[in-house]
Order: structure tokens, then sequence, then C-alpha cells
């Protein structure tokens, strides 16, 4: 039977700060939220019109509507913040995101819905580049997702709309 | 909503084709996976559909369901975390940023459902959870 010597405590994974990330158009932010309590900036700045956020650990990737780019940013994960955001243009309104890697992890990309079509960028080490048009065109993409690790699907909404309750 | 096959080759995109699911309600906006089911988000009509995931095609039409969700308001994106989900108003501007559902871990269907009160946020629209540590 394994034995623990006095007052050594066992060993415990790093814990992450609560709370979740959105990402508000009309506020130009992406915010911490903490339910049951409230929202406070997330550390990360250049966000221009943000609408949709994907994950590949240790980076978050936004794209912004209105800043027609997206914002690479270092997620810390001991304060659960973000940091070192930097952008790159994708030529258009970017309003969908989607990460895909090659079986065998030979290659990362990054979908972006720009404008009516989708683009095409490579990860190398967390960064962009080489952002190409796909040849694929969507009428008002909005939200991007691979599913089963074969297939991309869209859906497609226009961001531009009004209503009552507009900021 | 379409569908893209990806090469797994070279990663690019062939034609697209209508997964035909986009007919259930208005304004398809976002979507999440969670629990067997692919949840999709209608901005305009202020629904929240199931879909089952094994169900999934291009070609025939899938048997998508309401879920049951309320308190939404234009509702957008979706994060799935220790049994909610948790959906963005996009109308809200009022701290009503963030919709908070119940999943029923049986069924899928969500609810119930309650608004936050302090998330005063202008056009919420991605929201996500980060990795845990």
């Amino acid at each position: 039977m394994p034995t623990q010597a006095p007052n050594q405590l066992p060993t415990q994974a790093p814990t992450v700060p609560p709370g979740f990330f959105v990402a508000a158009l009309a506020s130009n932010s992406v915010s911490r939220c903490v339910w049951g309590g409230s929202c406070v900036d997330s550390g990360g700045i250049g966000f221009n019109g943000p609408t949709s956020m994907t994950f590949l650990d240790p980076k978050l990737y936004v794209v912004n509507f209105n800043g027609n780019s997206v914002s690479v940013c270092d997620w810390v994960s001991a304060t659960n913040t973000l940091s070192g955001c930097v952008n790159t243009v994708v030529g258009g309104p970017a309003s969908g995101v989607a990460a895909y890697s090659l079986p065998g992890g030979t290659a990362t990309y990054l979908f972006v819905s720009v404008g009516s079509s989708i683009r095409r960028c490579t990860i190398e080490n967390g960064a962009l580049s080489g952002c190409t048009a796909t040849g694929v065109t969507v009428s008002a993409p909005r939200d991007m997702m691979v599913i089963n690790n074969n297939t991309i699907y869209v859906t497609n909404i226009s961001l531009i709309r009004t209503c009552s309750a507009a900021p | 909503m379409l569908g893209c096959p990806i090469n797994p080759t070279t990663g690019d995109l062939g034609a697209c084709a209508d997964t035909q699911m986009t007919e259930k309600g208005s304004g398809p906006f976002g979507y999440a996976i969670n629990g067997g089911y692919l949840y999709i988000t209608y901005f305009s009509s202020n629904q929240v559909y199931k879909c089952p995931l094994a169900s999934l095609s291009t070609t025939v039409a899938s048997p998508c369901q309401l879920t049951g969700a309320n308190n939404l308001s234009g509702p957008a994106d979706f994060a799935f975390d220790d049994g909610f989900a948790y959906i963005t108003n996009f109308d809200c501007n009022d701290g009503k940023a963030v919709t908070r559902c119940a999943v029923n871990g049986t069924t899928g269907n969500l609810g119930p459902c309650e608004q936050s009160s302090t998330f005063n946020l202008a056009r919420p629209a991605g929201i996500m959870f980060p990795p845990q540590a």
C-alpha cells in the first residue's frame, strides 16, 4: 500500500478560475462572465465587432465582423484571461470560425466565413498565415463547425439587422 | 444549414449541400453538439431545436425537434458545461445577455431556463468555455 509522507499534499491539477468568454459585437469586447456574478474584460484588446470564437489551446481565435479580421489571443489558464492578441486581416466581414486538423496532424487550418465566402488560413505555432479563398460561397454565412472530422457545417443568417432592442 | 465536405488529404472544401435542417425555424444562427444531439438556435423565431447527430445528412431531412428552451431573446450561440446550456441573446442589451438552461440528460431537452441579469453586453454573439487545465 503506498504511503504518503506527513504534511505532503497530493499533487493536484491547476484549477482554471471560473467563467466563460462572450464576444459582444456592439460592445467591441470579449468578456469573461461568471454565472450568478458579472462580466469583466477578458484582457484581450483590438476587437472590432467580435462575433464568433474557437479555442485551440493555448490560443483563442476571435473573428471580427466589423474589423474584417481574426484576433489570435493567448489564453492564460492560471487567470482565465486573454493577452497578446494579434490581428490578421481576412479581407471582409468575418462572422464564423472553425478549426480543422488533417488526419495525422500534418497541418491545421482555420476556416473563416468572410462576406459571402469561406476562406482558409494555415495555423503554424498558433499564428495565422496564407488566408485564401476556398472557392465556396455561402449567402450570409454565420456559424461554422467541423463535425465527424470530415464536413464543415455552416448556418446562414445576416448579422446586419435592426430590431427594437438593438443597441 | 449547409454541409461542405473536407478533403482529408488537402484540407480543401468540396461542393456544399443543404442539410435540410433550416426549414424548422426561422433564422438559423448558431449551433453546438452535446450528448448526441446537434442543437441549433433560430434567431428570428426565438427557438432552439435538437437534431440527432446520427441523422445528420445532406440528402435527407433530419428529425429535429423543439427543445422547450425559453426565456430567449434572439438566441445566437451555445456553450455547454456541467449539465447546462448557455445561450447568448443577440437582441438583449439590458443585462440579459445569456440564458442558461438545464439539459435533460435523457431527452436532450432544455429547461428550465433563466436569463442573466447583470451581463451588460451589447449584441452578445459567440460564447465559449475555456479548456479545463
